[in-house]
């Protein structure tokens, strides 16, 4: 190979080098560009993805802000929907936060004994009294809301000789407070009438308990009487024996044998008729005093036996009264080993053997504090369903309403936008309602905080609520109208006004029991009374989320059917 | 296929028969005026091809689909009503924007659009102003700047220039034309106006008891109406039956009727015509108390025709 050979083969292999280099390095450009692109489509990708999320995010801005402006469009829309609520709560707070009540009595009687004005100087602590003229005026002062309770006392009343009672009257038709009132009352009239009934309790014990010394008294000389009565009829049982025991036994002189025994006599001894009749004569005087002595002797006889019989009697007599000692004995024991065994000998034991306590169990506070989660309810209620109403109707009176319901956007964004427009005024309100309530309640502010998402839960039914009805109705009033109604059906059937215990049909009983009002009312007292937590009401909880889902969808399907209306009938 | 074929609309409220059997065809990039009278059927016509009224029977296609189930009609027409339909209590500026998004369009496009079209429609030092504090001009062309927001492919004008000096509505309808050259939409407006229309219109369809009676270019239907006079009669015994039937059989008659104790006649030769009327007169010995002869013009073409 020559050298030109051999430099046009180096310059061959070069210029092949380079053309490999720059193939090479084409090709990496092209991997380069390739891989650029790609980046950049996953860029776009990306930032497609990102936009549209921002797009959601910016397109419901700007339907909650023209929601926010149709609802709180002036000045003074504005301070009705977010600062009324708390407004009503200061007012309602101030008012009721405190537990002197202003209560006045009005009391009667024909002459006020000091019995009288003792228990009248017991009602006028705490509250307002005023002497009535006559019994009618009393009665009068109630009926035209002059006095709160009319208590009529007896003429002269006394323990001992008054048997009339004293007699309260109240107005029933107001139930919240005639209740309250009549049982302070009867707890004051009950507190003095325990003194009262101390003082005779006290005398029956001193009586009993004098009773029973006696008892013992007795018993001892009943003891000793029954022992002397034994002695006498024992000693009456020894006469009886005595005389049981005399012999009055004997026999018959026969005279003959001894006139036989005299004629004997005669011829033997020779006697003479005149002894012998001398002695015969002798002999029967003495049978005639035997005999007479015989018949003295049967008259003591059956003396005797007259008396043992008696004595007998009077013992068998002494025996029964024994016995009736005995019982007397025995009852008197009784008697003794009653009073002994009585367990309450103390007054205050005997006028109130129980002894009864009422305890709360909510924390002790002020009047409002137990109606706070009513009143709390109360107003969101009625401005969640009101606010709810009133955002939908304007929209649809509104000139834009043709446009707004024309547009390619889904009801869905519509619907969400009213609800979050509505949402974020009611946090607002409950914002300010908690801090109202904190000023109130400060101890309870964890509860408040904590409560606040479930005020939040409940709303959301109430806004989705009153957003049905603002697509059911076209026109503003009408709409407001109803708004109102339902607010109130939602007050009335749950505890603020009337507990739902005293509803009598069952099932409207069991219907209430699911009342949103009622079920936030109870989450609410559970959350800021006990400070429950969420676990608890956890079940409540999914029950609200179905109920907004409910509506919801309820919503979806009256904007729609409005939809289809305006189409066929061609009003928008 | 037109882009907009409406084919065989009936549209009935309650027993009232509004529009029947009406047959339509709108072009893809034409301005088609429609002409009629008060309460003929002009809105609800609008209201039909923007799909916000259901036709009682028939069908309305755009760009080959029936509206009644094509979705996305509302992205591809812009509707100005009669009356206004955007919040008294925006702004300019934010009712455009609001109607904007509604319309799914970016934040930036929008401040685009909204500058473009108070610049156009004259809005520009009110777009602060609160809608309900402008003038009733002002607010229709707000309503105009609403209906244009998205780039619509079919603009939709009921009577969009009724409350705007004459000065003003050619001015305001000469930007929209070259805006709506420009950006290939499509108009369709009504009007009582035939002017209004012939400022823009390319094709003008008049409308007359729910019926398109005619149909053609500003030109062509003034060439096919404007030669005619137009010959206003009052005798004293105001019987005109006589002239009527005789009047009717003539060849050069287009129209003859009786109108506020007048005898109209319609006409292309009126020598003629007033040899033939002064006969009747001298026969049934009445006496001519009245008479005027005037040209129809194109606005007296669209009274003659709709109101004759």
């Amino acid at each position: 190979m020559t050298l030109e050979e051999k430099i046009g083969l180096k310059e061959k292999t070069t210029k092949v080098k380079e053309k490999a280099k720059e193939k090479l390095k084409k090709s990496k450009e092209k991997i380069k560009e390739q891989a650029k692109k790609i980046g950049s489509n996953i860029k776009k990708v990306k930032g497609k993805q990102i936009k549209k999320k921002l797009g959601f995010f910016s397109k419901m801005y700007f339907m909650i802000k023209k929601d926010l402006k149709l609802l709180l469009g002036s000045k003074f829309s504005a301070v009705v929907f977010l600062i009324l609520p708390a407004l009503v709560l200061l007012l309602v707070c101030f008012a009721f936060n405190t537990n002197v009540y202003n209560i006045k009595i009005t009391t009667y009687a024909e002459s006020y004994s000091n019995l009288t004005e003792e228990i009248i100087g017991n009602l006028s602590v705490g509250y307002v009294l005023e002497k009535s003229k006559t019994k009618e005026d009393c009665i009068e002062a109630v009926k035209f809301e002059n006095s709160h309770v009319c208590a009529i006392f007896p003429k002269d009343l006394s323990i001992e000789t008054s048997n009339e009672s004293i007699e309260i009257y109240v107005d029933e038709s107001r139930s919240d407070i005639a209740n309250f009132i009549s049982s302070q009352i009867k707890s004051k009239l009950r507190k003095k009438a325990k003194e009262i009934g101390m003082g005779f309790v006290e005398d029956i014990i001193n009586v009993v308990e004098a009773t029973s010394v006696t008892i013992v008294k007795e018993k001892s000389s009943i003891n000793d009487i029954k022992s002397k009565i034994g002695q006498i009829k024992n000693r009456l049982r020894n006469i009886e024996s005595d005389l049981s025991s005399i012999d009055f036994s004997y026999s018959l002189v026969n005279t003959q044998e001894i006139y036989d025994e005299l004629e004997d006599l005669k011829d033997e001894e020779n006697l003479s008729e005149s002894d012998i009749s001398d002695l015969k004569a002798k002999i029967e005087n003495l049978k005639n005093a035997y005999n007479s002595l015989i018949s003295k002797f049967g008259n003591v006889k059956s003396s005797v036996s007259n008396n043992k019989n008696e004595l007998s009697n009077e013992i068998s007599n002494i025996e029964i009264n024994l016995k009736k000692f005995d019982e007397i004995h025995k009852d008197l024991q009784d008697l003794e080993n009653e009073i002994n065994n009585l367990k309450v000998k103390t007054p205050e034991r005997i006028i109130s053997p129980i002894n009864m306590e009422v305890r709360s169990v909510s924390p002790k506070q002020s009047y409002i504090f137990y109606k706070f989660p009513s009143v709390i309810m109360f107003l969101l209620t009625f401005f969640g369903i009101l606010m709810g109403s009133i955002t939908v109707v304007r929209e649809k009176i509104s000139k834009a309403y043709f446009r707004t319901i024309t547009a390619p956007t889904n009801d869905v964004w519509f619907i969400l936008s009213a609800f979050l427009s509505n949402l974020i005024v009611t946090a607002i309100q409950i914002i300010l309602m908690i801090g109202v309530a904190l000023a109130f309640f400060k101890e309870r502010y964890i509860m408040f905080g904590h409560s606040s998402v479930i005020l939040l839960l409940v709303s959301s039914f109430f806004i989705f609520c009153g957003m049905l009805l603002g697509n059911i109705f076209s026109k503003e009033e009408t709409a407001i109208l109803f708004s109102i109604c339902i607010s109130s059906i939602f007050l009335f059937f749950s505890n603020t006004i009337l507990p739902i215990e005293t509803i009598a049909n069952k099932t409207i009983a069991l219907i209430v029991k699911f009342n949103p009002f009622v079920i936030g009312e109870k989450i609410v007292k559970w959350f800021v009374f006990f400070g429950w937590n969420y676990a608890i009401v956890k079940n409540y909880i999914f029950m609200l989320l179905s109920y907004i889902a409910i509506f919801f969808a309820l919503c979806f399907i009256v904007r729609n059917i409005n939809k289809y209306i305006a189409k066929k009938k061609g009003v928008y | 296929m037109g882009l907009i074929t409406v084919k065989n609309v009936q549209r009935k409220f309650n027993d009232n028969v509004v529009l029947n059997d009406l047959n339509l065809e709108i072009n893809e990039g034409e301005f088609l005026g429609i002409l009629g009278v008060s309460g003929c059927g002009k809105t609800t016509l609008l209201n039909l091809i923007a799909g916000a009224l259901m036709p009682t029977k028939g069908e309305i296609f755009f760009e080959g689909k029936n509206i009644r189930y094509k979705k996305n009609i509302l992205k591809k027409i812009g509707f100005a009503t009669q009356e206004g339909s955007f919040f008294p209590q925006f702004t300019v500026e934010e009712n455009l924007v609001y109607f904007g998004k509604l319309h799914n369009m970016e934040i930036g496009e929008i401040k685009k659009r909204v500058a473009e079209l108070l610049e156009m429609l004259e809005l520009k030092n009110f777009k602060d102003m609160k809608a309900k504090s402008l003038s009733k001009g002002m607010q229709r062309r707000l309503e105009m700047a609403c209906a244009l927001i998205h780039n619509p492919k079919v603009l939709l004008l009921d009577e969009p220039t009724g409350d705007l000096d004459p000065a003003l509505r050619r001015k305001i309808l000469n930007s929209l034309k070259l805006y709506a050259k420009e950006k290939n939409i499509t108009i369709v407006l009504t009007s009582q106006l035939i002017d209004e229309a012939g400022v823009i219109c390319e094709r003008v369809a008049i409308l007359d008891k729910g019926k398109i009676k005619d149909l053609g270019s500003v030109e062509e239907l003034r060439k096919k109406y404007c030669d005619y006079d137009i010959i206003r009669m009052k005798t004293a015994s105001q019987k005109y039956s006589k002239y009527v039937n005789k009047l009717k059989k003539q060849k050069n008659i287009k129209k003859v009727l009786i109108k506020n104790g007048r005898l109209v006649v319609v006409c292309t030769d009126k020598n003629k015509i007033f040899d033939k009327l002064f006969k009747i007169l001298r026969k049934s010995k009445d006496k001519l108390l009245d008479l005027e002869v005037t040209k129809l013009t194109l606005s007296k073409l669209f009274e003659g025709l709709t109101k004759f």
